[in-house]
């Protein structure tokens, strides 16, 4: 066997394998703290590339976003293409639409808008409904029917809210029947002050009725007495 | 499932079409050999390669990275499947190796030893581990060509490896970096120039030359 032969080499002397061994490459120790190593990438992270087509795909998200007055985060359970557009078509009978973005492109549409709270809820399986309307009860009943979306927040109106304030605003009642409630309250609260102001006088008037009465029934047993 | 765009940065593609965009044939038999027959010589097949390392106009290679003999049919293969795979007015390529020029000499079948060398049977081309066989270049990416290039590596009869102007940009600052960033501060170099535990009588000539790098 020659040292140079291509196809099995010669077998290294037992010494000459040690010295290969021996000095090896060593990673240098790291000094760091291992709260530093674990959280710091060891790799410098690669630089950002403007992209083109992600800038483009947030423009359009952004405007969507700024055109509706009801925008609904969900966590996507794993829909498939089938599920999808059942929920599309269900949503669509009350104007909604179902938009699957990626969470780069929705980084970029909300940056710096008022939308940037939404950053907190952003994650990879996001899925957006988006409405003209702020028809939160159609669509958390429909949410609640598809079963594999679950709510993580939403802004309606211009008002962010939680899952459970959403749902306190989709109970509450309409406008007109809000506005007969707030009447009647402040109706209410005249008609408690005109009774307030007349009940002392009311309360004097029945006890001298009373004592009066009792007056007459204890002169009454006197003279039957005398 | 995870959402990310394709970016579809403009490329410049003002890259010159040269005079011959395809590998050349190569002969299978040099003209004016000086020496009909030779020693093996197995000098020209060791150690790292002097010449043809670096890419010169070329994009994208396929580099040895061990020694060995090319013969004038995997020269052809080479040629033949470059230009059945790619298109040749958008790629080119280049040869890096010499027609075949080292003669090897055979015995015929049946034949007694004795009797002296035998005849010329083929012409081979020497090549060093870390010579280009081939240069490519023109308006592609390298995805594009990998598999052409795959292709071909897979049936030369030495380890290769495909490599591109920034990939070897990044070998030689990988190097650099292990050299600097070395914890073991025993170096074959040192323990070899210095004799420690008479290592000398285990090493040969190369290895104070190459220093356990190529043998």
């Amino acid at each position: 066997m020659k040292a140079v032969n291509t196809r099995m080499k010669k077998p290294m002397h037992i010494m000459r394998a040690k010295l290969m061994k021996l000095t090896e490459y060593e990673k240098p120790k790291d000094l760091r703290p291992m709260a530093e190593t674990c959280t710091v990438f060891l790799r410098s992270l690669e630089a950002k590339i403007d992209n083109p087509t992600q800038t483009f795909y947030a423009k359009m998200c952004r405007r969507s976003l700024e055109s509706s007055k009801l925008v609904a985060v969900f966590h996507n359970e794993g829909m498939d293409a089938e599920d999808t557009i059942r929920l599309r078509r269900r949503l669509m009978k009350h104007n909604m639409d179902v938009k699957i973005w990626g969470m780069q492109v929705v980084q970029e549409a909300i940056h710096e808008t008022k939308f940037r709270h939404f950053e907190d809820i952003l994650h990879r399986f996001n899925l957006y409904v988006i409405s003209e309307e702020p028809a939160v009860l159609e669509l958390l009943k429909v949410a609640k029917r598809s079963g594999r979306i679950h709510l993580l927040g939403g802004l309606v109106e211009d008002r962010f809210m939680s899952p459970k304030q959403m749902q306190e605003y989709s109970l509450s009642p309409s406008l007109e029947v809000a506005r007969g409630q707030l009447a009647g309250i402040l109706n209410s609260s005249l008609s408690r002050t005109h009774s307030l102001l007349q009940s002392n006088q009311q309360n004097l008037a029945t006890n001298l009725e009373q004592l009066a009465k009792g007056k007459v029934n204890t002169d009454g047993k006197e003279e039957t007495e005398v | 499932m995870c959402c990310t765009l394709l970016s579809f940065l403009y490329q410049p593609t003002d890259i010159p079409i040269p005079e011959k965009t395809k590998l050349t044939f190569k002969n299978k038999v040099p003209q004016n050999l000086k020496w009909k027959k030779s020693f093996k010589n197995l000098k020209d097949i060791r150690g790292p390669a002097t010449a043809a390392n670096i890419l010169t106009e070329g994009q994208y290679g396929i580099m040895a990275t061990t020694g060995g003999y090319l013969k004038h049919g995997h020269l052809e293969m080479i040629r033949l499947t470059f230009g059945r795979r790619v298109d040749s007015n958008k790629v080119f390529a280049r040869w890096r190796v010499n027609a075949p020029h080292k003669p090897v000499t055979k015995k015929g079948q049946g034949q007694r030893m004795g009797g002296g060398k035998g005849n010329v049977d083929h012409y081979v081309t020497a090549v060093k581990a870390g010579r280009l066989i081939i240069e490519v270049w023109g308006k592609a990416e390298l995805q594009e060509v990998m598999p052409v290039l795959t292709e071909i590596r897979k049936k030369l009869p030495f380890r290769s490896k495909i490599v591109s102007v920034d990939s070897l940009k990044e070998e030689e600052e990988v190097e650099k970096y292990l050299v600097e960033n070395n914890a073991n501060p025993w170096t074959f170099e040192k323990i070899a120039r210095e004799n420690y535990l008479g290592v000398s009588k285990y090493l040969g000539p190369y290895d104070y030359k190459w220093f356990g790098r190529y043998r």
